[in-house]
């Protein structure tokens, strides 16, 4: 890799202008914590500043623990974590308490300190802030010095280790790097963004010569280095660095920290030695992060579980089980340490793990009928004889663990632009337990043959952890990994990934339950997922200040321009479901109660902390909890079909049921029609249902005969991890329907597709072009749009499929959007106005063209209108407040009320803000 | 082709020529200013008016409020119907925005005099909540005068509590003492809680020495309950003097119901009642004790006519297939989710785990209430929440002093009515909840919400109406006319919980049916007694299976049943779609 060695000679240039080592004195047996951003939870995956300093120091025996989370501020009120979690001062002094010691069971054994093992006990801090606060521009700067200020006063004061305060080092923020994407901040708004971070580098330099603390300025070199504009690329967006980013920006804390290297080891040592100090820092992640906290150490962790038959009772509590775990996982990561001490000095050490504290036994609280508790279970084929299915419809079995024993606990299921059903299989459910594989995976199932039966399994990923959703985009697939999310590419037509990507960080998973799930693109080819109460996400983007939220939310996220924001802000208990119709209007689901929204009543913006007020619903449920949603849109069912939603339910009622959906004014309505399957098989629970290339309905069995979090110990042993089933049910009258040739295919023939009534077969195109060069794919879009028959039926859906496909490509098309806001059908016109909100930054003179929405004859259009004025800031709030009240001009239900409420709210907001500065 | 509404161009300009806001220029701008130029324009269709004036009672600052004060006051200011709704918006806005008109309000004394009930009731409601002083003669004339209905009496106590003062507070404390009835006594005696709690457990403990178990203690218990220690105060009061036990034990089923279950008050009417006091929850081994018994000696059938029994006011809280109470869960699955324990402890023991829809707030109001719910959404300036009656509280965010996670709002007394057998019946019940079997999760939708008519007119009962009856006296009813009923698990009404011991014993029911897609559907009609259908003003008599078109919207299914002497009789009404319909229906639940 010649890019290494310039980089080395571009450091050593960059730092010889503070050539002399900035005075950290490192002992041996030091403890080095970070903390901070994004910035610096991201180092522990990549590894150079550890392995550089393990390197420097081989005989001190250094332990380095990254306590690095996504959008943390030097402001603990912005350091958002689910409950009990630990403080910044717990961490680092490694020591909490039981947090609610009095509902332990007698039969708990628990450390006085949680954090006994953690190895924290800071003697030496490396703080990386500055980066989200400097966002706040020339304005948030006062409130960041004395937020400083108050920081290290703090931090020198505390004796983490016990014996002496910290040596604490500030480390400024890395420059924005301006990439040459146009999806991605241009060269004047990173310019911007770099004068703001110059001034938060200046602010956190005096501060540190104030104190007399170890400042290390990585603006200055990283900016020095973009300047001359010859370097590799070191960011995945302008502010999280990728591998050679970490090694550049190690390499300069090394310099400025220690002076300039003497004994710089070669290369292939050094990349021993970052192996096994990602090897450590892989078991010192999931024990800092670990999933279910709420139930590891927040409120459900001292739910109580009777032993044997019975529900709660006085056994273990999930604290007592659960905790030990966490201690397993120190001691893991402490044995690695000893490992990382002996690579860095040139020798192997074989660890051996024999030290563990045992695992605590758990007692089942429902154990089966059959012989030492275990639970009956159907035979895949066999449990079809218990379901009842819709008249005119058959049930067929296309995968069960039986013939592929890795397809267990199937959460989220979808089908490639090959037609190839891929799947995510929950292995670890409710969450991994070290010591045991991280096997979660994506499963791709193939029908080679096509007698209906899958008769190839292959493993995309073999390594995941809690994949409660994904989807695929440009040409691989976003996949959760909470509280991550990733991009697995498979570059070498393998059908494994060979490509890691981590695009975000900082979803919270307190309750995996409620973690990052229902992976959904819109039309326009945004990305959504959801999570639950209890949760507490912090996520960093290139787009300005890091997006917060707390107890349930949907969350968007354009994978081409890196923008991530919560979509919807709501106290949900725990949404599971997301669906878009043909004409992009979409419905939410708060799973546990199964209460059906249309988004557009409570996606408007707000501002955290602030929520949505509770809309109106779309029907009333008769039956929870929802696992997730589809729009039926297939041709081999009769028209009666078309448009229906499709709703799983997993618990009384098991099986999918059927509305059929209705305008009701500006928004809609449905009510239940007959189910298209349902079983009296007890494990029988359906988790995923999507229109398959065939037409046909597909959905997946969890198969389980518990599924609650809270009602069982999170390691009871009757939780199945075997089972898993994929279904699919056709019209027995008709003709499956012949998939269409998408992957591979020329672009125009693609374009084609967009004309499918099929909203999967369109989905699917869109996501093949989302692999294809965007001059290309919007040249084509174009020549195609001017080819189309103006007046054939359908040509106002292909012109709106025409602009969403700009939106897919992140083009903006100004003319082409202001003919659809005036297209004949209102479908359209509120679709385009969706995209006004999308586009508002880029076009002329959005609030004029939302005033002619909200002034629209039809209310779903006015709706929209009300919607998308909700995201207007600054000077243009107030504009919007005055154009949103026009609606009121125009007859009102309950829904535009509603919305203008909600509208009106945040604006509100906005003005009096700014009034108040 | 542009299909735009051909008038939204002019309603543009109209708005770009308005007024300049009212309001000092040093304040800050309202936040209903831009509303404020739209109704001011003059211009806004009469129709669109209403919409517009309750967002800015919404949102209006006290100069924005006064601008609709004057006009409510004012002879022509505003159409009838909107006036009256006008004074609600505002009634509101004082009360959880904590925001008035500004200037002075004595010109609301005129509408309090008004002849008119509706307007008299609301410029009251508003008069008190505005603590307009000037009305207080109105108010105590009105509180003391037993020919003005029970609403507007209740409004004028009100109001005097509000606007306080001495004279007001003794016309109060007289009519709790001296009312002309335990109803209005119990009133006076709510709202003298307000400002002298023992002065009020004293005239509480006299009145439920008289009263008798038809009067309702709701109000007056609630006022208690609601306030700080009240409950303890009203406890140590009722020791005083002698209650009767219906009085006392009705006084203990409301408390209970509502999730309430304090234990100096519980344990006073306990004593009084008649009844054990309450025991601890059980322990694990009497939990899985008491699981064997279910399972040996619990008859299911028994169970569920316990859980209909009113006095557990178990539907009060919960429905079953979709009929019955909003306030807890939904139990048509409960049985086959949860094993027979955690039903046990969900009775017993409820505050043991709560899932995360029914976790409560407490909220401590600076007035001293303590209000208890699940909250619904909140903002800045308000919290929802829904209270233990299923209502929806709104509460001004700068009237809570102190808010803190409540215990499950789930009553933990009520079994105390029960026999250990009807114990396990009523958990055997709930257990098979959704399990395969009898109490399975219904898949043909049957009519489980009915209402029945309280006290109907002759004309329906001594014949079969006619059709202009019908239409009359039912379909044109007020909804207050009707109470509820509710079908058992698999959709049968038991029609001997309906009989009153009349003769000839006719009772009207009246279930619900929304159409979303016209079409065909087909009726059944299961009753062991003479019955007659309509649907709306269609008369289908005493057919008992025929089909029906149906247009969308919402339709009344109208039965008339006599009901006999035999000893189960009962009414089932399915509905469901004729193949080749294209009707899209769905039977309406709730409580």
């Amino acid at each position: 890799m010649k890019w290494t060695t310039a980089l080395c000679l571009l450091v050593l240039a960059l730092t010889t202008s503070v050539a002399q080592a900035a005075g950290l004195e490192i002992k041996k047996g030091d403890h080095i914590c970070i903390i901070g951003n994004t910035l610096a939870e991201r180092m522990q995956h990549v590894g150079w500043l550890e392995t550089l300093i393990y390197a420097r120091f081989p005989q001190r025996e250094l332990v380095f623990r990254n306590l690095g989370y996504s959008g943390d501020e030097i402001d603990l009120n912005k350091r958002l974590r689910s409950m009990d979690f630990g403080t910044p001062d717990q961490w680092l002094a490694g020591n909490a308490p039981v947090p609610q010691p009095k509902k332990l069971s007698p039969k708990d054994e628990v450390p006085a300190n949680r954090f006994e093992r953690t190895n924290t006990k800071a003697d030496v801090i490396f703080a990386f802030f500055g980066y989200n606060e400097s966002a706040a521009g020339e304005a948030g700067l006062p409130k960041f010095e004395r937020d400083l200020e108050a920081f290290v006063k703090h931090t020198l004061e505390q004796k983490y280790n016990g014996t002496s305060a910290p040596r604490l080092v500030l480390f400024s923020p890395v420059a924005q790097e301006p990439l040459d994407d146009p999806n991605l901040p241009g060269k004047e708004a990173v310019a911007a963004a770099n004068a703001q971070i110059a001034m938060y580098t200046a602010a956190m330099k005096e501060a540190a010569a104030a104190h007399g603390v170890v400042f290390v300025d990585l603006f200055g070199p990283t900016s020095a280095l973009y300047q001359k504009g010859a370097g590799p690329r070191l960011t995945i967006n302008g502010i999280h660095l990728n591998a050679a980013g970490d090694r550049f920006v190690a390499q300069v804390i090394d310099g400025a920290l220690f002076g300039p290297r003497s004994n710089s080891g070669p290369a292939a040592d050094l990349e021993r030695l970052r192996q096994a100090v990602n090897d450590k820092n892989f078991y010192w992640y999931n024990r800092y992060r670990t999933t279910d906290g709420y139930s590891t150490y927040g409120d459900r962790a001292f739910l109580k579980f009777s032993e044997g038959p019975g529900g709660y009772g006085e056994g273990r509590s999930n604290y007592g089980t659960v905790q030990r775990e966490l201690e397993v996982l120190d001691v893991l990561t402490a044995n690695r340490d000893q490992r990382v001490w002996a690579v860095a000095q040139g020798k192997e050490l074989k660890v051996e793990d024999n030290n563990l504290p045992p695992f605590f036994p758990v007692i089942t609280n429902k154990p089966g009928p059959l012989e030492g508790g275990k639970h009956i279970y159907l035979d895949a084929d066999e449990a079809i004889g218990k379901m009842t299915v819709h008249r005119g419809m058959q049930v067929t079995l296309f995968a069960s663990e039986k013939q592929f024993p890795e397809l267990v606990n199937p959460v989220q299921m979808a089908f490639d632009t090959k037609g190839r059903l891929w799947v995510a299989a929950w292995h670890t459910y409710p969450h991994w337990k070290p010591t045991e594989a991280m096997d979660d995976k994506l499963l791709i199932l193939e029908d080679t043959n096509g007698d209906g039966k899958a008769d190839v399994c292959k493993t995309f990923a073999a390594d995941l952890s809690n994949p409660t959703g994904f989807e695929f985009w440009n040409g691989g697939v976003i996949v959760a990994r909470g509280p991550d999310i990733l991009f697995l590419k498979d570059t070498d037509g393998d059908d494994k990934y060979d490509v890691k990507e981590h695009l975000l960080h900082g979803l919270d998973t307190a309750d995996t339950h409620h973690t990052s799930n229902s992976f959904v693109l819109d039309p326009g080819g945004a990305l959504y997922f959801q999570e639950g109460t209890f949760h507490h996400t912090q996520v960093e983007s290139p787009w300005g200040q890091p997006r917060r939220v707390a107890n349930g939310a949907v969350f968007r996220y354009e994978p081409r321009a890196q923008k991530f924001d919560v979509y919807v802000s709501f106290g949900f208990a725990n949404p599971h479901g997301h669906a878009f119709d043909k004409w992009g209007q979409d419905f939410v689901y708060d799973g546990t109660g199964a209460q059906p929204y249309h988004a557009v009543l409570f996606s408007g913006s707000v501002d955290f902390p602030h929520k949505h007020a509770h809309p109106p619903q779309v029907y009333k449920q008769r039956t929870r909890p929802c696992s997730g949603v589809e729009v039926l849109n297939s041709r081999h069912f009769p028209d009666e079909f078309q448009g229906n939603l499709l709703v799983n339910n997993v618990i009384g009622f098991q099986g999918i049921l059927q509305y059929k959906v209705q305008d009701q004014t500006s928004s809609f309505s449905a009510v239940e029609t007959e189910p298209i399957v349902s079983s009296t098989d007890p494990n029988f629970r359906p988790a995923d249902v999507e229109i398959g290339p065939d037409g046909a309905i597909w959905f997946t069995d969890w198969n389980n005969p518990i599924i609650g979090h809270m009602q069982h110990n999170l390691r009871d042993p009757s939780r199945g991890r075997d089972h898993g089933r994929v279904y699919r049910v056709h019209h027995t009258g008709r003709d499956l329907l012949k998939p269409p040739a998408i992957a591979g295919e020329p672009v125009d023939k693609v374009l084609e597709l967009l004309k499918s009534p099929e909203d999967r077969v369109r989905s699917r195109a869109r996501i093949e072009l989302s692999g294809r060069r965007t001059s290309e794919v919007i040249a084509a879009a174009e020549k195609w749009l001017a080819g189309l028959d103006v007046g054939a039926p359908g040509y106002e859906h292909h012109r709106l499929e025409a602009l969403w496909l700009h939106q897919n490509h992140n083009v903006v098309n100004e003319s082409l959007l202001k003919q659809v806001l005036r297209s004949p059908d209102f479908h359209a016109r509120a679709a385009a106005t969706r995209i006004v909100a999308n586009w508002r930054d880029r076009i002329g003179s959005p609030l004029e063209l939302l005033q002619a929405q909200v002034n629209d004859e039809h209310p779903r259009v006015r709706l929209q209108a009300v919607w998308a004025l909700s995201f207007f800031t600054g000077p243009e709030a107030a504009k919007a407040g005055e154009i949103v009240v026009e609606s009121l001009v125009h007859p009102q239900d309950e829904y535009l009320k509603f919305a203008l409420d909600e509208t009106m709210k945040t604006l509100d907001r906005r003005t009096k803000a700014a009034g108040g500065k | 082709m542009l299909i735009c509404s051909r008038n939204w161009f002019a309603t543009l300009v109209v708005i770009t020529f308005v007024t300049a806001p009212v309001g000092a220029a040093d304040e800050p701008a309202s936040t209903a200013a831009p509303l404020m130029k739209l109704y001011q324009s003059g211009r806004l269709p009469a129709e669109r008016q209403p919409a517009v004036v309750e967002l800015i009672c919404n949102r209006g600052n006290d100069h924005d409020l006064r601008v609709v004060f004057d006009k409510i006051v004012a002879a022509d200011g505003m159409p009838e119907p909107l006036r009256l709704k006008a004074m609600g918006w505002l009634t509101e806005a004082a009360r959880t925005r904590k925001v008035k008109p500004s200037g002075d309000l004595a010109g609301l004394a005129q509408l309090v005099k008004s002849k008119d009930a509706a307007l008299q009731l609301a410029a009251v409601r508003l008069a008190s909540t505005l603590s307009v002083a000037g009305v207080s003669p109105d108010l105590q004339k009105i509180a003391t005068d037993p020919g003005v209905p029970a609403n507007l009496q209740q409004a004028a106590i009100a109001g005097l509590v509000a606007i306080g003062g001495d004279q007001n507070r003794a016309t109060l404390l007289h009519l709790a003492s001296k009312g002309s009835g335990p109803g209005v006594r119990m009133q006076a005696v709510a709202a003298v809680v307000g400002f002298d709690v023992p002065a009020a457990a004293r005239e509480a403990a006299a009145v439920l020495a008289v009263a008798s178990a038809d009067d309702d203690p709701a109000v007056m218990l609630n006022a208690f309950l609601d306030r700080k220690e009240g409950s303890a105060v009203l406890a140590r009061a009722l020791q005083q003097v002698k209650l009767p036990v219906d009085v006392a034990k009705r006084s203990l089923r409301y408390m209970y119901s509502i999730g309430r279950n304090d234990a100096e008050l519980s344990a006073a009417l306990s004593a009084a009642a008649g009844v054990v006091a309450d025991p601890p929850p059980p322990t694990q081994d009497e939990v899985a004790a008491l699981v064997r018994e279910v399972q040996q000696q619990g008859d299911a059938a028994r169970g569920e006519k316990i859980f209909r029994r009113s006095d557990l006011s178990c539907m009060r809280c919960h429905s079953v297939s979709r009929a019955g109470g909003q306030v807890g869960p939904e139990l048509s699955a409960v049985g086959g989710s949860s094993p027979v324990d955690y039903v046990v402890n969900s009775i017993l023991n409820p505050n043991l785990a709560v899932k995360e829809q029914f976790v409560t707030r407490i909220f401590e109001t600076v007035d001293g209430k303590v209000l208890t719910g699940i909250v619904i959404d909140r903002d800045e300036s308000r919290v929802r929440f829904r209270d233990a009656q299923g209502k929806t509280i709104t509460l001004a965010t700068s009237d809570i002093d102190a808010e803190a996670e409540g215990k499950s709002m789930m009553p933990t007394g009520l079994t105390k009515f029960l026999t250990k057998g009807e114990l396990f019946d009523l958990i055997r019940f709930i257990s098979e909840l959704g399990k395969p079997g009898p109490y399975a999760v219904q898949t043909v939708p049957a009519i489980q919400r009915w209402r029945v008519l309280i006290n109907p007119p002759h004309e329906l009962t001594d014949a079969v109406p006619h059709l202009e009856h019908i239409r009359q006296l039912i379909l044109d009813s007020s909804p207050e006319a009707w109470g509820a009923a509710y079908g058992q698990v698999a959709g049968v009404l038991p029609l001997d919980e309906l009989r009153k011991g009349n003769r000839p014993n006719v009772v009207i029911l009246r279930g619900e049916v929304q159409v979303n897609e016209a079409g065909k559907v087909a009726v059944k009609v299961y009753c062991t007694e003479p019955a007659q259908v309509w649907i709306d003003a269609e008369a289908f008599e005493s057919q008992r299976e025929f089909e029906v078109a149906l247009e969308p919207g919402r339709h009344q299914v109208i039965v008339r049943v006599e009901i006999s002497d035999r000893p189960a009789p009962q009414l089932k009404i399915e509905l469901t779609r004729p193949s080749g319909s294209s009707a899209q229906f769905e039977v309406v639940g709730g409580s």
